[in-house]
């Protein structure tokens, strides 16, 4: 079993130089917390999520369409590959305390996403697992990912390893 | 010891038939239980039978000596039996593992000073309390951001009572870790307040906080794991949009 079998496709994108209001208009549509920042060649360049936007919009202090996805995306990004297995990507998760996982090519373009969701799913459909991964992995991951923020990816108003003198001020 | 503590089990006999029972019941269940539990099996029953033989020398005049701890025994062992059986963990009650140190804010507070909370105390989830501490709705960062994208306006200019849900599931201190899931699955969240008998919010709890209570546990009880995994793909899929109105309205 590869990932790019039980991936979400599809999955909708930004550019950093759209405003935070239509990154939140794109997850009230598809019912998603989290979006993947791309530039004009497809590639990943980050990561916001609707943490992000809210933070962000305190941090700011300013309406959402007056604020740029650059401002408050997460640019060190762990993603997977779509050859990689559901064991391979849920020790990412487990790892970085992350509960999706963008699926890039070799090139770096996005093609994908994955969740802890997609992986419990999985773990549930097959009695084995898929492929060796066992339901005492994936609780594991979500004990894992479920811990208070620690230091992890960069960026982001979610990431807390950065530090608070490195946001934005007010105003 | 004083007689009226142990009306039904004044005779040697019946607490000597009643552990011999209790033992060969979890001798059964063994069987089924993880090697943790079989392991700390091992070192209680040498103890147990040493118990029974004593009491079954001695007759009557064991029971003036070792009568009470036998009782003790009978009630540890229920104990013992329940929690090694398949889903035992997960009927532990809520008061166990609940955080009891929860940040709220108030309905008339502004968005921008719950997302502070938010950022300062690291959640993602604020109970909304009134005047006495009773729970009226939670609020998310993604509602704050929701009502920020709705409403077109900084932070500081709306309220919390703008953004919060619109209904509430909360739970008892006493409800077990069980039901508290059936409640995240079939409301799809992660998060529940505990309130008291007057709704008055005592604690919080969260699919996280199950998972880390069970995690140690889950050699023990492959069950509980089973339906802790069930609730997770459920919270995941999408979520019916019904309380907030769509962007632009």
């Amino acid at each position: 079993m590869k990932i790019d079998e039980i991936m979400t496709r599809n999955v909708r994108c930004i550019s950093p130089d759209e405003t935070l209001g239509t990154a939140a208009q794109i997850m009230w549509e598809n019912d998603c917390g989290a979006v993947p920042v791309i530039d004009a060649d497809g590639r990943l360049v980050g990561i916001v999520t609707d943490r992000d936007i809210c933070m962000a919009a305190q941090l700011q202090g300013a309406p959402l369409h007056d604020s740029r996805v650059t401002s408050a995306m997460a640019r060190d990004v762990k993603t997977c590959s779509p050859r990689d297995t559901p064991v391979t990507v849920q020790a990412i998760m487990q790892q970085n305390k992350i509960r999706r996982v963008p699926v890039v090519d070799d090139q770096g373009r996005l093609v994908g996403i994955i969740t802890l969701g997609d992986l419990a799913y999985l773990v549930g459909r097959e009695t084995n697992g898929g492929d060796g991964m066992t339901w005492t992995a994936v609780a594991h991951t979500l004990a894992a990912v479920s811990q208070p923020r620690l230091p992890r990816f960069g960026g982001g108003y979610s990431d807390r390893s950065t530090g608070r003198q490195n946001f934005p001020q007010n105003g | 010891m004083s007689p009226s503590r142990f009306p039904k089990r004044n005779s040697s006999g019946s607490v000597l038939t009643e552990l011999s029972q209790l033992r060969d019941e979890l001798r059964v269940k063994l069987h089924l239980a993880g090697l943790e539990v079989r392991a700390q099996w091992e070192s209680v029953e040498p103890k147990l039978l040493g118990l029974e033989r004593t009491i079954e020398q001695q007759g009557e005049g064991a029971f003036e000596q070792v009568g009470e701890l036998a009782v003790e025994l009978v009630k540890a062992f229920r104990d013992f039996s329940v929690r090694s059986q398949d889903g035992g963990p997960s009927k532990a009650p809520v008061h166990d593992i609940m955080r009891v140190r929860v940040y709220s804010c108030s309905p008339t507070d502004t968005l921008h000073r719950a997302a502070q909370i938010m950022w300062e105390k690291d959640c993602g989830c604020l109970p909304v309390i009134d005047d006495v501490h009773r729970v009226r709705a939670v609020i998310t960062d993604r509602d704050i951001c929701m009502a920020a994208l709705t409403q077109g306006v900084a932070l500081a200019e709306t309220s919390v009572s703008s953004a919060m849900s619109g209904s509430l599931t909360v739970c008892s201190p006493d409800d077990s870790l069980s039901s508290v899931e059936d409640l995240m699955r079939a409301q799809q969240i992660r998060r529940v307040p505990v309130v008291d008998a007057n709704g008055v919010l005592i604690g919080m709890i969260s699919l996280g906080d199950i998972a880390r209570y069970l995690r140690p546990r889950i050699l023990q009880a492959p069950a509980s794991v089973a339906q802790l995994l069930e609730t997770l793909p459920g919270i995941s899929e999408p979520r019916a949009r019904a309380s907030v109105p769509p962007p632009g309205m």
